[in-house]
């Protein structure tokens, strides 16, 4: 298992878990969310192919309104 | 008359009314977009809360609409630098609008950072549109940096208390090339009229649809007003006197 930061909050997720194996976990399109690993945007082709690691910190952002 | 468009980075647009989506429910937002007639909306990006289902707002907002995330919530330069890196990978184009704010009693925008911000941004190859204070220095510096238009505020955000700093914007619109948008502030269809008469490029404004009764129907006035308010300074206005003129002729009365 490995404990990783999604959204300020701790998570223990299975070794080899990708991040579109986490979105689908939390019921999330792909298409309308934007992923930020480390600090870094990580595309969206690249999501299935990226492995989350032991104290990784990830940000899943959408769009809301605003002004 | 020719067809008067708006022509900001790459797009020419007809619609002078941009309407920011904080506040609108969902299911009626396609209605007060269409009622305002816009064709630029703003959007804000935050964390996804795991603990509720939310719906997506871009299914929402006609397509065709350019979308202009805003970058709220940053303090700094480099927080706002960061969002619209992060708004433009979730693939709304390259529209971005530049708020950096730490005051959170009046929420006035920070001129200096968001100066810092734009610059950069320009180079990152966004089309960059700052909320700003309404100062002249800052204006003419943020157009030499490549803002693609400037948007000072008439009033502090959701106050609805209208042109309370029109003495400046005035001498912004008068001495600044890029477009001018009156931004914050506007509270009735009348203070968006004498923004656009005053020679504004745009209006935009967000509480004074989103808060009132009848969302839809405000939408549509505040469309009318923007509209004739553009009219009435392209046909220009009359000049003011101290005393009367008379309208009619005064000679050939009857004995």
């Amino acid at each position: 298992m490995v404990c990783v930061k999604v959204n300020g909050r701790q998570e223990t997720l299975p070794e080899n878990y990708t991040i579109t194996q986490l979105l689908s976990q939390k019921e999330l399109d792909a298409s309308y969310v934007v992923v930020q690993l480390n600090f870094e945007i990580i595309e969206r082709s690249l999501l299935s192919e990226t492995i989350l690691n032991e104290g990784d910190q990830l940000e899943i952002l959408k769009f809301l309104g605003g002004g | 008359m020719s067809k008067d468009l708006l022509t900001i980075g790459n797009s020419s647009i007809s619609s002078r009314l941009f309407l920011g989506t904080g506040k609108i429910p969902l299911p009626k937002m396609k209605q007060v977009i269409e009622a305002a007639g816009t064709q630029v909306v703003t959007v804000a990006l935050r964390r996804v809360d795991f603990d509720q289902r939310e719906e997506n707002i871009l299914d929402f907002i006609p397509d065709g609409t350019i979308i202009m995330p805003n970058t709220s919530g940053a303090r700094t330069a480099a927080e706002a630098i960061r969002l619209a890196h992060i708004a433009r990978a979730g693939g709304c184009g390259d529209w971005v609008k530049i708020e950096v704010i730490s005051d959170q009693k009046y929420l006035l925008p920070d001129n200096y950072e968001t100066l810092k911000a734009t610059e950069k941004l320009v180079k990152d190859g966004f089309t960059v549109l700052p909320y700003m204070s309404p100062d002249l220095m800052v204006a003419k510096s943020l157009e030499a940096v490549g803002a693609a238009a400037v948007m000072p505020l008439g009033a502090p955000i959701g106050t609805n208390r209208g042109l309370k700093l029109k003495e400046l914007i005035n001498i912004i619109i008068e001495e600044c090339y890029v477009p001018v948008i009156v931004d914050a502030g506007i509270g009735r269809p009348s203070h968006a009229a004498e923004a656009m008469e005053m020679g504004a490029s745009a209006v935009l404004l967000n509480t004074a649809i989103a808060t009132a009764d009848d969302a839809v129907a405000m939408a549509r006035a505040f469309r009318l007003a923007v509209e004739s308010g553009r009219i009435a300074y392209l046909a220009g206005m009359g000049g003011e006197t101290s005393y009367a003129r008379a309208s009619s002729p005064l000679t050939g009365f009857l004995d």
